[in-house]
């Protein structure tokens, strides 16, 4: 029984770039010859946003709140970045919150005061808060919303504050009891406590468990950005974990829905310990209180969030781009795949098919149907505030939507300074490599013996003819007759 | 073109054309004047332009070797240092490997 190995493999990932980013980036962008090589593209994508009520001059400062989320994760496998706790807990809380802020609009617009409510969905924050910074680069610049689109553009004394949410999910449950969730505050000041003082007198209801986080500073959560570039930011990050990550699998393959312990609901309600219902009861607190934020007085509907539509946001993001929810927000020119999507951000010239379906599914929930054809369902020279997309709708019909949500550029502002230094490490610098193709060929590999006798026959068969023509040469005329030119045939 | 067919005069012509060539930044001029006269200038028996022949052969195998020694040292010093000087390497390369820093 031979122990030698019987196959052989080789492998091809050839990677095109070398050292680091400022070098492949400075590299692709040299015209040295004729033929131009890119060596490595910059990472980013797009970050999605929304507002409640459309945005206009009349605008004050100290007027929006933002509700914000991460849209992306990473993970070190191709094409599997699943981020359940990571991401989708709290995107999926953020979308709802939002969506049901929506639903109380007919009783907040009287009562808003100029208040307005902003979604924002950054991408490319695993790759150290390429969307997050982007924003903030760009509000300062005065570039966001663009100037084209007519909406005044914000800066970031206008944000009164920012509720980020981010890992959410109950790992850290003792048995019997409801999974903590921490408040994580930049700065006290009288909004934030209200804010707070306003989610937690909706624990007993509601079934939730709110504690101030213990830590010193805010965990890295988008709103490191924005106190990086004020530090009096106010904002607040909801969270479940207190001093460090609960999330064992953070930035993870293996960050999925066992993780989170997410089991789709078919034709049933949740049960009351899932953690649909859980995050079905924390967007309604966060509604609610966010609507007494603007509203100066509590909320007293009784209109929330149903853990069913929670299943649903969740089922969509966790085990098939092929759901009612994405089906009602597309329309015929998408086709849906039966496979979770993966959140990795990629490089920005290659955009997300979950960035465009979240933005779709924004504008399902809380957009404005209207009566337009197919035909005219486009952007409107005399409404540059909105978008109108054409989709299939909560009836399946088809209709065009007229909705606030648009897209802005998450891409590093390191590739669009002239004269970025490299070594500041002011803004992420991540880009990935131009690859070429991955090849992977298997071998049967022979012994030794049959290498070692493949060679030799082959080096003595080449002596032994060298010798061969080198005897018929000497005696040519022997072997071939003399050349007799008489003119014939 | 076969040496063999040209008169002597003709031949000296020839070597001193590659000769002053060479000097255009043509060094392979140089090191085919010397091969290729080689043969004339020191292995045939004496004949009168055969003594210019050698000066340019000899002169031509010295352009060789001193453009030989700096083409080397040049190649040499870039090779090992084009990783090390960054930015400048890549101004000055025409093409830039790939895969490698």
């Amino acid at each position: 029984m031979t122990t030698r190995s019987l196959c052989a493999m080789e492998m091809q990932a050839f990677m095109i770039a070398a050292k680091d980013s400022e070098t492949c980036f400075r590299r692709s962008n040299m015209i040295n010859n004729l033929n131009p090589m890119r060596f490595c593209d910059p990472m980013g994508d797009r970050n999605v946003w929304a507002t409640l009520f459309a945005r206009d001059a009349s605008e004050q400062e100290k007027s929006v709140i933002v509700l914000a989320a991460r849209l992306d994760t990473t993970s070190m496998f191709e094409g599997e970045a699943p981020g359940a706790v990571s991401t989708v807990a709290g995107l999926v809380t953020a979308l709802a919150t939002y969506s049901l802020l929506s639903e109380m609009k007919t009783e907040l617009s009287p009562a808003r005061s100029g208040g307005n409510v902003m979604l924002m969905l950054f991408n490319g924050e695993a790759y150290d808060y390429i969307g997050s910074s982007r924003l903030v680069y760009d509000m300062s610049n005065g570039m966001f919303p663009p100037k084209w689109s007519n909406v005044p553009s914000l800066n970031i004394s206008k944000i009164r504050m920012m509720i980020e949410l981010n890992q959410l999910s109950q790992i850290n449950q003792s048995t019997g009891a409801v999974a903590p969730m921490y408040l994580h505050k930049t700065l006290d000041n009288p909004d934030i406590a209200k804010f707070i003082q306003s989610m937690k007198s909706q624990q007993a209801d509601l079934n939730l468990n709110l504690l101030d986080s213990t830590a010193t500073s805010i965990p890295p959560v988008s709103l490191q950005s924005f106190v990086k570039a004020d530090a009096n930011f106010p904002g607040v990050a909801i969270t479940d974990y207190d001093q460090s990550f609960t999330n064992k699998f953070y930035h993870s393959v293996l960050d999925d829905v066992k993780l989170l312990k997410f089991k789709y609901s078919n034709g049933t309600a949740p049960p009351s310990d899932s953690i649909q219902a859980y995050l079905a009861n924390l967007s309604t607190a966060l509604g609610r209180s966010i609507y007494e934020l603007i509203a100066q007085k509590p909320y007293t509907g009784t209109t929330k969030v149903e853990p069913t539509q929670m299943n649903e946001l969740l089922h969509c993001y966790l085990n098939s781009l092929n759901c009612s929810l994405f089906h009602s927000a597309t329309n015929d020119d998408f086709t849906l795949p039966e496979y979770p999507p993966p959140l990795y951000v990629g490089v920005s010239n290659s955009l997300n098919a979950v960035t465009g379906l979240s933005g779709r599914l924004i504008a399902l929930l809380t957009g404005a149907e209207t009566n337009s054809s197919k035909e005219e369902c486009k952007l409107n020279e005399s409404d540059v505030t909105h978008q109108y997309l054409w989709m299939r709708g909560k009836m399946g019909a088809g209709v065009c939507v007229q909705t606030t949500m648009n897209y802005s550029t998450a891409s590093s502002p390191a590739f669009d300074i002239e004269g970025y230094n490299w070594k500041s490490g002011q803004y992420s610098t991540w880009t990935e490599s131009v690859w070429k193709g991955f090849e992977v060929r298997i071998f049967l590999k022979p012994s030794y013996g049959h290498e070692a006798f493949v060679i030799s026959f082959g080096s003595v068969f080449l002596v032994f003819s060298f010798i061969v023509v080198f005897f018929i040469y000497k005696q040519s005329d022997i072997f071939f007759e003399p050349n007799i030119s008489n003119g014939g045939c | 073109m076969d040496l063999g067919k040209l008169k002597d005069d003709q031949k000296l012509d020839l070597c001193r054309w590659y000769f002053r060539g060479g000097f255009a930044f043509l060094p392979f001029l140089w090191a085919i004047n010397a091969v290729w006269f080689f043969w004339e200038a020191f292995r045939r028996n004496p004949f009168e332009e055969q003594k210019l022949i050698r000066r340019y052969v000899i002169l031509s195998a010295i352009g060789v070797a001193i453009w030989a020694a700096g083409l080397t040292t040049w190649i040499i010093i870039f090779q090992t240092n084009r990783a090390e000087w960054g930015e400048f390497a890549d101004k000055i390369s025409f093409t830039i490997p790939q895969g490698i820093p």
